[in-house]
């Protein structure tokens, strides 16, 4: 019984011994790699689909700019003239540029600056463009207009992304193809090279792209609108002007003149009111938008990487901290951030931290003469005497000042807020009113926010026609806008560079890109030699030194240098000329072993500079 | 109940001492009250296998080891907490399967003082993870079926990841020893695994080592050494320990809204290529080789190993940081070269070997150097290779160098002036400008030690009494390490709204050298505080009593052992005076107590 025992034993193991050999036979395909959850550029981007995925993401790096906690878009606002930094609790918000704005410092924070994050974001814009131009021909297209489309829109976020990178950082490396392998011998081209690149880019790009698209998507409008800029960057006036009256007298767009949307039947707002109301930027009847970033409270866990957490956050940014360290008259603490108390103000304009906090040219000196203009209206407009007195004890205890209108000062000159910079004053209620129901105390929820308008078409148009000298066409345009806005129109005789740099303020506060566009009119200044309003004309040669954009500043803006003013934290605002172009981050620079990237005068490491390029080399082979 | 810190006037629960979440500040209990939670890991190990003798000195042995796992992680967090405004919860799923499998073939032969052995195995491993990701928010028409219900949510979203590797290896070993004297051995290895480039799946790894027992030699005569042997061996082995799809350009996939020509809301696919592919990645190969040598004297008494070592490693797996014009921050490449050298020492001994009292002692002690020997290739003018200054690797110094700006005590008041200069007060820390430009940046970095341990040692000494009673304790020692220690910059939190350690600060009537204000200025330059962590641990102390023989054969047991044990009863650092000076991770922060353990045992043998 045993020995039979033994030989079944042994035939059974010795077929499973046969089985392990043959199971671990090593095939050639047993270790390929099988990627099961994610895509790979060779399975997905073979279809129009796919390469539209990866335009959507660019898009979608364009909106990013505008929302958020720390959005980059106020680091665009602060190195201009109608904001500063108004975090005044800790040291290393950028108010002390000479100190801090250095190409090794934390450049890319809601705590410091976001420099950093506007050159990894464009950078990547650029790298999603190539790879799209480079793939097109591996796509299937249902017809010719469809591949023109792609390839237009591609054209339009590489000329986008370098249009920002030459204001902000001046002298970039110019990267054309896909990199597929550690590429580390970047150079700087000119940046007149890059832009008349662009510029020549775009040209080619208006009639491929679609006339009309999704809204939230590039059409071409948004192209034209991109072309205005470029033109007149390039010093091409008659150009610009014939882009914008493309877009202007064209079928597709029109000024919103009359109410309409959500708001169009409150007798006590205005059209200035519903064409900021957050519900009424992507709506059919608005026929001003031409590019906006649609954000939908609804759609905030869609899931995947591209959601918003906390949507546009603009009143914590961009309001003024009113709700500490302001006293009634009799010394009593007057403001509370409670919601639903008797005087609820934090429902009405948010629990802002001041942030982006607007100067005094941009909160007052601009509306001087304001009259009727419905963007300074009480109600569109809030000063801080706006406010009122609200705090809950103020009401227990029974004092005379609660629910009356704040004050700055006693009748002595005693200041009854101690932290002016942060917690005084005033703001476009209108813009940065935007409900967010998930918050217990409001920050600004999820909401679209224009990025193209109209409005600003008319003001490009009218500042090419004050470059190409016809200031009867310009204050034609400027009173387009101040007429929509019940404003009292401008004389000619008043059209100058800062009249129109005033309108914009005016108009697109925390929309434009106003650094990059101060960037651009000191950069005209230059390359023209035309003298300015303030009798300097400017040169190429010594821009870093000697700058419209640092005169304007120092001109309109009572903070900078200004010798004893310093934040509650202890921290004085610096600025000097050569901050009109930003470091180039030291991580990029140190990384690019084989090559040298330029810095910018005035910082570290320029030094080392090389000449950068002055034409387009061939593509590598 | 009136209000406090925790609960407002009602009694309920507040969101944090302001009531808002500023800072992130938000009241420790939250999760616990408005919560539920389910998280169970399930693995079943099991391993099969045969062996079978077979005829002329062979013999095969079949192993197959499989793993299976099930994650489950169920979590609900409710709208009634002050921190939501819906609630939400989420079905986490994981299913792991792994199996191994080992087909090993064996031969011996002796003939006479001659002796012959070869293996030859032959392996293959797979492993498959599934997992599936459910979560939904805003329930109707309430929340109170938390994570059992998801379809009662408004927003619903799914997610998935699968995820497979194989790897396969092949290995022959030849060994032949003469009288037990002379030893030798060779071995050849093949390796593969899926994760690298197409073309480096495989790579070879051979290996040889000799030994010569110097104390069985007839010219060999001594009463005091009773055993040495001399060992040398050399061998090559790889690393494989890079992410599943390393080699690959991966796109990773999104969604994005636009509007329609009605206004309503359309979402769109995106797709971001957040990584740049590499079909070259391979295997990282070690070199060693190792110089060693056992003994033996007084018979037994005093017994150890020495072992000296030397090991350089190329085509190290790093990631490498691109210049992120290129889109990419970085990409994992095979670059470089790294050696390491040290010695290993470990001796124990008898000390006393009485019959009611025994003593012996253990002690260990280990020495590494590393050095980076090269790194990308690149070249500066003058033919010398160029360091990498983004992720701190030097030509000639060891990977984990500290090197950045050294903070050299703190700003006193009569410095105020020279404080300001650089942005900052007194009570701020003093970085040093080396190069005295006024300005503080990368050529101000110096190089500061290192966060590895220089030497580390452990002494154990055990003692019998009475022939029942064990008594041992343990020291180990890692000396020459430093760590970062922020904490003394103050600036952990928002003084007004979060608690904060208990550390000492620099204030004008208490000047510090070493711990600067509280929220202290940081200036315009980013840098860390380095301790030195050195430390002698006594680590494991043992009193155990084993039961004679008499009174456990009249109850059938063949041994029993009761025990009382203490784990980590003591450390002494030389200048580490905060927690433990060994990192801890303890809630994802590596400032924490080290955990004390007290055992109380008993081993039972029947």
């Amino acid at each position: 019984m045993k020995k039979a025992v033994n030989r079944h034993c042994r035939i059974i193991i010795g077929s499973l011994a046969m089985l392990g050999i043959l199971l671990t036979s090593c095939a050639e395909d047993f270790l390929d790699a099988e990627p099961q959850s994610f895509f790979t550029p060779e399975n997905a981007l073979n279809t129009p689909a796919g390469l539209n995925s990866v335009l959507s993401t660019a898009l979608y790096n364009i909106r990013s700019e505008y929302y958020g906690d720390g959005a980059p878009m106020i680091t665009e606002n602060v190195f201009s003239e109608v904001a500063i930094e108004g975090t005044t609790d800790k040291a290393g918000p950028a108010q002390d540029l000479n100190l801090q704005i250095l190409p090794d410092a934390n450049l890319n924070s809601g705590n410091t600056n976001r420099i950093g994050w506007f050159w990894e974001a464009f950078y990547e814009n650029i790298k999603f463009a190539n790879t799209v131009i480079d793939r097109l021909d591996d796509a299937e297209f249902d017809n010719e207009a469809q591949r023109n489309d792609i390839l237009g829109r591609a054209m339009f976020h590489r000329a986008y992304a370098y249009y920002r990178l030459i204001h902000q950082f001046g002298d970039v490396p110019l990267v054309l193809e896909e990199v597929t392998s550690p590429r580390l011998n970047f150079v700087s081209t000119q940046r007149d090279v890059i832009l008349d690149f662009i510029q020549a880019e775009l040209n080619m790009a208006v009639p491929m792209v679609n006339e009309s698209s999704n809204g939230g998507e590039v059409n071409r409008g948004v192209v034209l609108h991109l072309l205005t800029k470029v033109n007149l960057a390039a010093g091409d006036f008659e150009a610009a002007i014939l882009s914008a009256s493309q877009l202007i007298d064209g079928s597709n767009y029109a000024l919103v003149t009359n109410r309409f949307g959500s708001t169009a039947g409150d007798a006590t707002k205005d059209v200035t009111w519903d064409l900021h109301q957050v519900e009424n930027k992507s709506l059919p009847s608005n026929t001003e938008v031409i590019l906006a970033g649609v954000d939908r409270l609804e759609f905030r866990d869609i899931g995947a990487a591209n959601d918003f957490g906390d949507g546009t956050s603009i009143m914590r940014q961009a309001t003024p901290l009113w709700w500490r360290f302001i006293n009634t008259p009799d010394g009593q603490n007057g403001m509370s951030d409670e919601p639903n108390i008797s005087i609820d103000q934090v429902n009405l304009i948010g629990r802002g931290i001041g942030r982006n906090r607007g100067t005094r040219y941009s909160t007052k000196d601009i509306w001087r003469n304001a009259n009727t203009d419905e963007r300074h209206k009480l109600g569109n407009w809030l000063d801080m005497e706006d406010l009122v007195y609200n705090a809950p004890s103020l009401e227990a205890s029974g004092n005379p000042f609660f629910g009356q209108n704040l004050e700055l000062y006693l009748p002595d000159g005693t200041a009854l807020c101690a932290d002016t910079i942060r917690n005084w004053y005033g703001f476009p209620q209108y813009k940065f009113f935007v409900p967010d129901p998930t918050a217990v105390k409001p920050s600004g929820g999820h909401g679209d926010w224009y990025i193209y308008r109209l409005a600003e078409t008319y003001l490009l148009r009218a500042e090419a026609h004050f470059w190409n000298n016809n200031n009867a066409l310009a204050a034609a345009d400027i009173n387009v806008i101040r007429q929509r806005a019940n404003a009292d129109p401008v004389d000619v005789s008043d059209v100058d560079i800062d009249y129109i740099l005033d309108e914009r303020a005016r108009e697109l506060y925390y929309e434009e890109n106003r650094k990059t566009e101060l960037t651009r009119i000191a950069y005209i200044f230059a390359k023209t030699g035309r003298s300015a309003y303030n009798g300097k004309s400017y040169s190429l040669d010594n821009f870093s030194q000697d700058n419209f954009w640092y005169d304007r500043i120092m001109e309109v803006t009572d903070f900078y240098n200004v010798p004893g003013l310093r934040t509650v934290f202890g921290v004085a605002f610096t600025m000097s000329p050569y901050h009109v172009l930003w470091p180039v981050p030291a991580g990029a620079i140190n990384a690019n072993t084989q090559g040298v990237i330029n810095q910018n005068q005035g910082y570290p490491g320029a030094e080392n500079n090389i000449p950068p390029l002055t034409s387009i080399p061939e593509p590598e082979g | 109940m009136g209000s406090s810190v925790e609960f407002d006037d009602a009694g309920n629960i507040r969101l944090s001492p302001q009531d808002d979440n500023g800072a992130g500040a938000v009241n420790a209990f939250l999760r616990r009250d408005f919560s539920d939670r389910v998280e169970l890991d399930h693995a079943f190990n099991s391993r099969v296998y045969a062996k079978i003798k077979l005829p002329l000195g062979f013999s095969y042995e079949l192993g197959y080891v499989n793993r299976l796992e099930f994650r489950e992680y169920y979590d609900f967090y409710s709208e009634r907490s002050p921190e939501n405004l819906v609630g939400s919860a989420v079905r986490d799923n994981r299913k792991i399967n792994e199996w191994q499998l080992d087909n090993i073939l064996r031969w011996n032969k002796s003939i006479d003082k001659h002796a012959f052995d070869f293996t030859f195995l032959l392996y293959a491993e797979k492993f498959q993870s599934y997992g599936t990701s459910a979560r939904a928010n805003t329930f109707e028409p309430s929340d109170a079926l938390g994570f059992s219900s998801l379809e009662r949510g408004t927003i619903q979203t799914v997610e998935s990841e699968d995820v497979t590797t194989t790897g396969d290896a092949y290995m022959t070993r030849f060994g032949y020893n003469y009288d037990s004297r002379y030893l030798l051995n060779f071995v050849m290895r093949r390796d593969g695994f899926s994760a690298f480039g197409a073309n480096n799946k495989r790579a070879y790894f051979p290996s040889a080592s000799g030994a010569w027992v110097v104390s069985e030699e007839k010219f060999f005569k001594s009463n005091f050494v009773n055993f040495l042997k001399l060992r040398l061996s050399y061998g090559e082995n790889g690393n494989r320990n890079i992410g599943e799809f390393a080699s690959l350009s991966q796109l990773s996939a999104g969604n994005f809204l636009n509007t329609n020509a009605n206004g309503q809301v359309v979402q769109v696919p995106t797709f971001n290529n957040t990584t740049q592919e590499n079909t070259d990645l391979r295997w990282e190969r070690t070199k060693a080789f190792n110089l060693g040598l056992d003994f033996s004297f007084l018979k037994g008494r005093i017994e150890g190993s020495f072992d000296a070592y030397s090991n350089v490693t190329d085509d190290l797996i790093v990631t490498r940081q691109l210049p992120n014009v290129i889109g990419f921050d970085n990409v994992i490449a095979n670059l470089g070269e790294i050696q390491n050298q040290g010695i290993e020492f470990a001796v124990s001994s008898q000390n006393i070997a009485k019959e009611k009292f025994q003593w012996s002692t253990a002690f260990n002690f280990s020495l590494n150097r590393n050095k980076i020997n090269e790194l990308y290739g690149d070249l500066d003018e003058n033919g010398n290779e160029l360091d990498d200054l983004e992720n701190e690797r030097f030509i000639g110094e060891p990977t984990d160098v500290i090197w950045g700006r050294e903070a050299v005590g703190i700003w006193q008041l009569d410095e105020a002036a020279e404080a300001a200069a650089f942005g900052v007060s007194p009570g701020d820390f003093k970085i040093r400008d080396v190069n005295n430009d006024g300005v503080l940046d990368i050529q101000d970095n110096v190089f500061q030690g290192n966060r590895l341990p220089l030497y580390r040692w452990g002494l154990t000494n055990s003692f019998t009494f009475f022939k029942n009673i064990d008594f041992s304790f343990e020291l180990y020692s890692n000396w020459g390490q430093k760590r970062e220690f922020n904490l003394a910059k103050g600036r952990a939190g928002f003084i007004d709204r979060t608690n904060f350690w208990q550390i000492p600060y620099w204030t004008p009537e208490n000047p510090r050298n070493d711990y600067a204000r509280l929220f202290s200025n940081d200036g315009s330059s980013t840098f860390n505080v380095w301790r030195d962590a050195s430390f002698v641990r006594l680590s494991n102390v043992t009193l155990a009593y084993r039961f004679p023989q008499k009174m456990l054969e009249k109850v059938s047991i063949s041994n029993a052992r009761l025990y009382v044990n203490a784990r980590n009863l003591g450390v002494w650092a030389r200048n580490w005076d905060f927690f433990d000076p060994e990192p801890a991770a303890l809630l994802g922060s590596d400032i924490a107590p080290m955990v004390r353990f007290f055992t109380l045992g008993l081993d039972i043998t029947l």
